[in-house]
């Protein structure tokens, strides 16, 4: 009953926040008109990121969908940032994400940038997913990562994911079940579901460095901030 | 064969195939290895992973870049290529070079083979000398073109970079030189 009234609250609370964010399109096409990606890529990628994002109650709505002719474009190094910052200048303040489709990226399938995110030929819905949780404030999260001895081993447990609803089955390894999550932070076919809270994995904590006073990313095993309601935004930001 | 032989040649086969095996085995688990670090979403984050292994595992610079060109090459995979660009030394332009006139090959993986030899040249003589070569040779049905070539240099060098000066320079040289 209590879960219940939870749900309705949640939900009316929601109702007025979750108006479809707009999506604004670019496609770098070489010197000939020839796209990088065909249009229905785009649109497929944005079907693929409102079915993920519906878990969460977020719509995206592509608004605009625009030809860049810049042959300079078409293959992006992501270390040369006058080349993606000049691309990506091609929308400001859009109030929604811009994405930038381009042919390849030499050495990944999409990144963000401070103001948009490139995507390439290479990408699928799910990358494209990927990187929105980022912009929406969510964190990579890994069972084990060759950086650190540290690894993810054992059963799932309610105290390993203790904000989250329902009765999940607890006889899986937990490993397993962090694949499944969208901020996984390896590329597989199964990382779809966002959760409510936080959960136990592998992940870049921020630390205090005794020494320094400076603040660092040090490999930790603790509740990495993937919950959309402990860590997540409805508006998501390329900052 | 007296029996003391017998012996020691059967403990010496037994010893090379324990040695076979041995390195086969390892040699799985630094392809499974890189075959996972790969799949991480991030390329900073895969350069990280790679990189503690790499140390971790003892092996040098030339030797990791051995093997990610040899599991680049088995795979088609263009982003275990692009890693190997931190670590090959001039020893590996030859076969990247290769790479880039094989038109049997994917454009895209050509197209990674030539960064990296960019890269490892330092965009030097050779790169230029590279395209130049390229450009004579170039078949009309070849996906790879040297404008192409062209175009991976600005996408890897900023306009004020020196290196793509003195690179155009050296281009613009050697046209002048061909006109002539
Ligand atoms: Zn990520």
């Amino acid at each position: 009953m209590k879960r219940a009234l939870l749900t309705v609250l949640e939900i009316g609370l929601l109702l007025p926040v979750c108006a479809s964010i707009p999506i604004h399109a670019f496609i770098v096409c070489d010197a000939d008109g020839s796209p990088a990606v065909a249009t229905e890529t785009v649109r497929d990628h944005i079907s693929n990121l409102n079915l993920v994002f519906s878990q969460v109650v977020m719509d995206f709505e592509l608004v605009r969908l625009a030809m860049i002719t810049n042959e300079n474009w078409l293959s992006i190094s992501s270390s040369n940032s006058a080349q993606h910052q000049a691309l990506c200048a091609t929308a400001h303040g859009t109030g929604g994400i811009e994405l930038y489709y381009v042919e390849e990226i030499d050495d990944c399938v999409a990144f963000k940038t401070p103001s948009g995110l490139v995507v390439s030929r290479d990408a699928n819905g799910l990358s494209v997913a990927h990187e929105v949780g980022h912009l929406c404030g969510l964190t990579d999260i890994y069972d084990d990562h060759e950086g650190t001895t540290l690894r993810v081993t054992g059963r799932s447990s309610r105290n390993r994911m203790p904000n989250d609803y329902g009765r999940p089955d607890f006889s899986i390894p937990h490993a397993k079940r962090l694949e499944r999550l969208l901020m996984y932070g390896y590329q597989n076919s199964s990382k779809l579901a966002i959760t409510g809270g936080d959960i136990y994995g592998l992940g870049r904590s921020v630390r205090r460095n005794e020494e320094s006073g400076n603040y660092e990313l040090v490999w930790d095993l603790y509740n990495v901030e993937v919950g959309f309601w402990e860590h997540g935004t409805r508006t998501p930001s390329c900052d | 064969m007296s029996k003391k032989v017998r012996v020691v040649v059967m403990v010496a086969v037994l010893c090379g195939l324990h040695a076979v095996a041995e390195e086969s085995c390892s040699r799985d688990v630094v392809v499974s290895a890189v075959e996972r670090m790969s799949r991480l979403e991030h390329a900073q984050d895969r350069l990280e992973a790679m990189e503690a292994y790499r140390v971790r595992s003892g092996f040098s610079a030339e030797e990791w870049a051995g093997i990610l060109f040899d599991i680049a090459t088995n795979r088609n995979d263009r982003f275990v290529l692009q890693d190997m660009s931190r670590y090959a030394s001039t020893n590996r332009l030859e076969s990247l070079e290769a790479i880039v006139f094989d038109a049997e090959r994917e454009r895209s993986f050509r197209l990674a083979a030539f960064r990296v030899y960019a890269l490892v040249d330092g965009f030097g003589e050779r790169t230029s000398s590279l395209v130049a070569r390229k450009s004579r040779a170039q078949n009309p049905d070849d996906q790879l073109s040297p404008r192409k070539l062209w175009l991976q240099i600005n996408a890897m060098l900023p306009t004020n970079d020196v290196r793509r000066m003195s690179f155009e320079n050296r281009m613009n040289i050697r046209q002048a030189g061909e006109n002539d």
